[in-house]
């Protein structure tokens, strides 16, 4: 396959399957969720890893640290499975 | 695994909504445009993703790890059988530890709203014998890991030059007018998506 079938199988295709049509491609009165990458993977489907942005929600992270940049600057706060490997803790939502 | 679930979904909303006969269901799930998974699945058991190859390496790597050592079962305190890998919280058993240390490959832990939710999904069987695991995702090979050396880390990683067989149908599928999809597990976060997709470009 093309690098292009391939995203459009990964985000368009995605979209109609769960019959989310707010999502899917870029397009006014849809919901932005982006990825931007620094390579373009049209050239080469493996730059799909070359993340740079990435913007969730209204709110836009860095690829590499997963600091909020926008809109306001915020770092990562600590995993639970970076010092503690044992013990979970229950999701607070 | 994705598809077939939401394809299963369909078919229970269909048999709860109208009640319509067995036939009829079939033949809906039949010819409407369906998505067709490369993972194995009970019609598709031949078809492997990198991702699952992976896990399913792990898998037996711990798992002949278990069966060989008996003295890890004289030592196992939590059940007289075959060690649990995961308690009831959710957090490794000192079993699934010693097993991962002892096998040499990289352990990680899961998301763990993912955890959590399989959980609940299956209380009276915890997601025992799945591999945990979180990875970056911007790197092809080497990954973040919680105990093992780099080295360790890159035994048994599944390369990207490894192409997956069998997946040159989904290019026909496409052209075709087939609609499909790029799903992937939760075991390889993050990584499991992309590794999707280049499997999909390989197809000729």
């Amino acid at each position: 396959m093309t690098p292009l079938e391939v995203i459009r199988c990964a985000t368009l295709n995605g979209s109609k399957i769960v019959q989310a049509r707010d999502l899917g491609s870029i397009e006014p009165g849809k919901l932005a969720d982006l990825v931007i990458m620094d390579k373009s993977p049209l050239d080469d489907i493996h730059n799909t890893n070359t993340i740079h942005w990435v913007m969730k929600n209204g709110e836009l992270f860095e690829g590499d640290t997963l600091n909020q940049v926008w809109p306001e600057q915020k770092k990562l706060e600590p995993l639970w499975f970076w010092s503690n490997y044992d013990v979970p803790k229950p999701a607070s939502r | 695994m994705a598809e077939w679930f939401c394809r299963s979904l369909a078919a229970r909303r269909l048999w709860g909504r109208r009640s319509c006969s067995r036939t009829t269901t079939v033949k809906f799930l039949l010819f409407r445009p369906h998505l067709f998974s490369v993972s194995p699945s009970n019609n598709s058991p031949f078809f492997i993703t990198s991702e699952s190859y992976l896990c399913c390496e792990y898998r037996r790597r711990a798992l002949s790890m278990i069966t060989r050592s008996a003295s890890l079962r004289a030592q196992s305190s939590e059940s007289a059988g075959l060690p649990t890998f995961l308690n009831r919280e959710g957090g490794a058993t000192d079993d699934f530890k010693r097993v991962m240390r002892r096998c040499q490959h990289p352990h990680f832990p899961v998301i763990a709203d993912a955890l959590h939710l399989a959980m609940a999904a299956t209380p009276t069987r915890p997601p025992a014998r799945t591999s945990l695991a979180i990875c970056n995702a911007k790197s092809n090979h080497s990954c973040r890991t919680a105990s093992s050396t780099r080295e360790q880390a890159r035994q048994g990683w599944f390369r990207k030059d490894n192409i997956v067989p069998n997946c040159a149908q989904m290019a026909k599928l496409v052209r075709a007018g087939g609609l499909v999809g790029v799903g992937s597990h939760g075991e390889m976060q993050g990584i499991g998506y992309h590794w999707e997709m280049w499997m999909l470009a390989s197809a000729a």
